[in-house]
């Protein structure tokens, strides 16, 4: 039975082409891509697609795609019901608390406000945290918004923590790690999975390597 | 404004509803049928149960379900009312109140519509119909083969190329915390993680967990324990305690009945199925079916969640969500546009011979639809459904 796999687009696009190439899949399509925006491995009855990281989780619940290549933020962001399989150990970064120096978030007494563009994940934190504080849907640039007043802190993914030192903030508190994530959907395991076996376990040969 | 047409809420639809039209409706009117058929053939009662029930219902004892994904409103007395998101819990409570005197085992069967509220946008649905049986009164050694077959009975009657009917022992999970101090909520943090077979948390998690590496390993294991009855000789291997055994071995035996009964090829097991619904206490089963992109059955059995006469009373039940295998059904042509379906025109001065003609077909089983036409002297009959 056939499979098919939808791919994050950016980010992640280059380090899961290059895992296929070395667990012996063909994306040399992927690599060479155009305007394509479906794939076929010449090798094997595999179908490769590159969306957008939400759009994958998407593809994958309703079983358009049996499997997926999301990051964990996404993931963590969405509300999705997939098995999350393996942990492919790249794209590797972190969800952090961050605030100008003078503002303590965990100390202030009053109103806290967090800008963010990953609600749910700030939700949740804050919530742990026996804390009631108002999240601020932002889509881009978060780190101006405390900087302009907009927002106390801010809930953000880091890599190296260049752009918030740049800007003056400082991290408080350090979230969850985040890394490329595997997903399947539920009944394609079942329903294909000496398929869905043998991909896992090139792929977990490789990353294991 | 939308390209210069006006849309106003008249006429659009709430989240996550569909309007089922033409043949869709006769795809789900036929497979609700051959579904009801088959639970009728053994021998189980139809239930009625009314859409709207108290918020306390399903939120007393067992929470299932967030109390975000039910429908919730008041009646005029401020009491809270949800739109049912599940029918074993009314069946239950049918079954402490109605039928409180009756000999047990009962067996009652359902067709009935379901509401959850889903994430917007998502594309799922919001509402729709569950076929489901419930057999309450007797243990699961007893009960769980005919439950099961009966399942397979009605994956097979979809007509899908391939199903699998999955089955699982939340026994196999609960046993394995018997001798663990483990408080509930570290429990279900990873029940969850097993459930979705997420292993890189699951193993962080387990980490961090004051337990034997044996535990550690066996819980490490869970998630890939599925496929066929050779997971359960695997499973074996690992099994700790006297718990866990007697579940594999009951999955065996049931194994080798299935097997007996011809449905060896479409059983499959996942012993690290742990449902979130938190009433099942047993063997729980899901379906799944070729194209079908979600579960299209769920089950299980409840042993805690009816009580009667003060004492739990045994129970195991199923449903299939029928709506999502509308998509993947061809429609028989011969379902809509059969040998008996006609088309009788007429004009104004025999309209009443016409309505007379027409009923006598129907009597004989013909499907007669009547339609008006001017300057046409005789009565005229067009066979077929298309106009």
């Amino acid at each position: 039975m056939s499979i098919s796999i939808a791919l994050t687009k950016g980010r992640l696009e280059e380090e899961t082409i290059k895992i296929l190439d070395k667990a012996n899949f063909d994306p040399s399509e992927l690599k060479d891509k155009g305007r394509k925006l479906v794939f076929k491995d010449k090798t094997q009855d595999i179908k490769y697609f590159l969306v957008k990281a939400a759009d994958s989780i998407t593809y994958v619940e309703h079983g358009v795609a049996d499997l997926g290549v999301v990051g964990k933020d996404t993931i963590l962001e969405s509300d999705n019901n997939c098995y999350e399989v393996l942990d492919l150990g790249f794209g590797k970064c972190g969800f952090i608390v961050a605030s100008l120096p003078e503002i303590d978030i965990f100390k202030k007494v009053g109103h806290v406000k967090i800008g963010t563009k990953y609600p749910k994940v700030a939700k949740n934190y804050f919530k742990n945290k026996g804390m009631d504080v108002e999240v601020i849907k932002i889509e881009g640039s978060v780190e101006l918004a405390p900087i302009l007043g907009l927002c106390d802190g801010i809930v953000d993914i880091m890599e190296t923590g260049t752009t918030l030192k740049e800007n003056g903030l400082v991290v408080l508190d350090r979230i969850c790690e985040i890394s490329a994530r595997l997903i399947v959907n539920k009944a394609s395991f079942k329903m294909k999975q000496n398929e869905i076996w043998e991909f896992i376990d090139r792929i977990k040969e490789v990353i294991n390597n | 404004m939308i390209g210069g047409v006006k849309m106003n809420k008249k006429n659009m639809l709430p989240e996550g509803t569909r309007d089922l039209i033409l043949d869709e409706c006769v795809i789900k009117r036929a497979l609700e049928r051959d579904i009801d058929e088959i639970f009728e053939k053994w021998g189980y009662k139809e239930v009625i149960t009314p859409t709207l029930e108290f918020y306390e219902t399903f939120n007393y004892n067992s929470q299932t379900l967030r109390e975000e994904d039910m429908y919730k409103f008041f009646d005029n007395r401020g009491r809270i009312l949800v739109l049912r998101p599940d029918m074993t819990i009314p069946i239950a409570r049918v079954v402490e109140t109605k039928l409180k005197d009756a000999k047990f085992p009962i067996k009652l069967r359902y067709t009935s519509n379901v509401f959850r509220v889903h994430e917007s946008l998502g594309g799922k649905r919001n509402e729709y119909t569950d076929c489901g049986v419930e057999l309450i009164g007797i243990e699961d050694k007893k009960s769980d083969l005919e439950v099961l077959v009966l399942a397979l009975e009605a994956l097979k009657k979809l007509g899908l190329n391939d199903f699998k009917l999955e089955i699982g022992n939340i026994g196999f999970f609960n046993g394995a915390f018997k001798n663990l101090d483990i408080d509930q909520e570290c429990r279900e943090v990873i029940a969850q993680f097993i459930e979705d077979k997420n292993l890189k948390s699951l193993d962080d998690y387990l980490e961090e967990l004051d337990i034997k590496e044996d535990y550690k390993k066996f819980f490490n294991k869970l998630p890939w324990m599925f496929g066929d009855k050779k997971v359960l000789e695997d499973a074996k291997k690992l099994a700790f305690n006297d718990e866990i055994k007697e579940n594999l071995e009951y999955l065996e035996v049931l194994y080798s009945q299935l097997e007996a009964l011809g449905y060896g090829e479409n059983v499959t097991f996942d012993l690290g199925m742990v449902p979130r619904l938190n009433y099942y206490t047993g063997m729980i089963f899901r379906g799944y079916g070729e194209g079908v992109g979600n579960t299209l059955l769920r089950g299980g059995r409840y042993d805690s969640l009816i009580k009667a006469s003060n004492a739990h009373v045994p129970a195991i039940g199923f449903s299939i969500d029928i709506n999502s295998v509308i998509p993947n059904v061809q429609l028989n042509k011969n379902l809509n546009e059969g040998e008996n379906v006609y088309k009788m025109y007429y004009s104004e001065k025999n309209r009443i011979e016409a309505i007379k003609k027409s009923e006598e077909l129907r009597s004989q089983g013909y499907i007669v639809e009547l339609l008006p036409k001017e300057n046409i002297q005789e009565i005229k009959m067009v066979k077929g459904g298309e106009r």
